[in-house]
């Protein structure tokens, strides 16, 4: 017999097939061995399946064991959410500390006081920069002048050396 | 659904404990048998049931439809076990602590369920999955098609060269013997 039924037979013996379908399955299986076979070893897996689990010992407490997960879990998170809750005030507190010192007269005095050091060391040492940068022998002229007042120095240092030796005498 | 049911779930997404351990002690087994299925080892098992009724709690108030409850809740086991089988890839051994209900012979049983077992877990992955859903669990095709986001079509023909594999896996057993 040709065109057999093969793909079909599961959805049959599930029941999901159409009304259309399922009468040419079954006109099919009345002329088919084979297919009747198919059907037959199918419909007995299936009783096995269901018969082997449906059978099998649900293991103690497994709902006792999801319930002290979940306990376990909400407490975790309870005390996470109250720390984040905290976490929450670190900055209104820093905030708030800012404040008050900025509003404390002494400490705004002193801080506006170095400020302004500040800003007149960071001008002048701009300053001097910048005339360095124009004028081209302005670093060599320095280098020059620091070397005459090095040995000037020097040569002065050596004579009060020789003074004392003389004293000493 | 019955109207009880629907309550049940209501009152454990607004967060209550006592309802959602209520949902926990009916649900189990059909939790539990569905890894057991998937993984074959009990305390693996064990495990997955524990995780997914952990998840399912924590996301029970994204859970739109209340009626859906049970698919939405096979959809986490399902996913939770494709997860272990990825974690682990190893073959595990066929556990003979398992306590069998008398209904038929006890032997005979037994041969049954370990040829079934053995033989379902030579399948894919995908394979047991929708056997699971269908045989064990008793969805509705549209049913699982919905639970595991895969076109109808697709379910058909899943069950269909699913139950064909484990025929042969089967019957390559008692040759064996």
């Amino acid at each position: 017999m040709n065109n057999h039924v093969t793909e079909f037979i599961s959805a049959y013996m599930d029941g999901e097939l159409s009304e259309e379908e399922a009468r040419h399955v079954e006109a099919h299986l009345q002329e088919c061995q084979s297919c009747q076979e198919q059907l037959d070893d199918l419909l007995s897996i299936k009783a096995q399946m269901a018969a082997a689990y449906q059978s099998i010992d649900l293991p103690d407490g497994i709902a006792e064991s999801v319930m002290t997960v979940i306990h376990q879990e909400e407490k975790e998170r309870t005390r996470h959410h109250s720390l984040t809750k905290w976490a929450v005030f670190i900055p209104v507190v820093l905030a708030a500390l800012f404040l008050l010192i900025q509003l404390t007269p002494g400490f705004y005095f002193g801080m506006s006081f170095a400020s302004t050091l500040f800003n007149i060391s960071l001008s002048i040492f701009h300053a001097v920069t910048v005339i360095i940068s124009s004028l081209p022998y302005v670093l060599s002229m320095v280098v020059v002048i620091a070397g005459l007042i090095i040995a000037i120095s020097i040569w002065s240092l050596r004579r009060l050396l020789e003074t004392r030796t003389i004293f000493d005498d | 659904m019955d109207q009880e049911l629907y309550q049940l779930i209501q009152k454990a997404k607004q967060g209550s404990q006592e309802s959602f351990a209520e949902l926990v002690n009916r649900y189990k087994g059909h939790v539990f048998r569905h890894a057991y299925a998937m993984v074959n080892d009990r305390m693996e098992a064990e495990d997955i049931s524990q995780e997914a009724f952990v998840k399912a709690y924590y996301s029970l108030s994204k859970l739109k439809n209340e009626y859906a409850f049970v698919s939405w809740l096979t959809r986490i086991v399902s996913n939770l076990c494709y997860d272990h089988i990825e974690k682990s890839k190893k073959k595990t051994a066929i556990p003979t602590e398992d306590i069998i209900k008398d209904h038929s012979s006890p032997v005979e049983q037994l041969q049954i369920k370990l040829n079934i077992e053995e033989g379902l877990q030579k399948l894919t992955a995908e394979h047991r999955t929708v056997l699971i859903l269908r045989d064990i669990q008793g969805f509705s095709y549209s049913e699982i098609a919905e639970i595991l986001q895969i076109p109808l079509g697709t379910v058909k023909s899943r069950i269909n060269t699913a139950r064909q594999e484990l025929k042969n896996e089967l019957l390559r057993g008692e040759d064996h013997e």
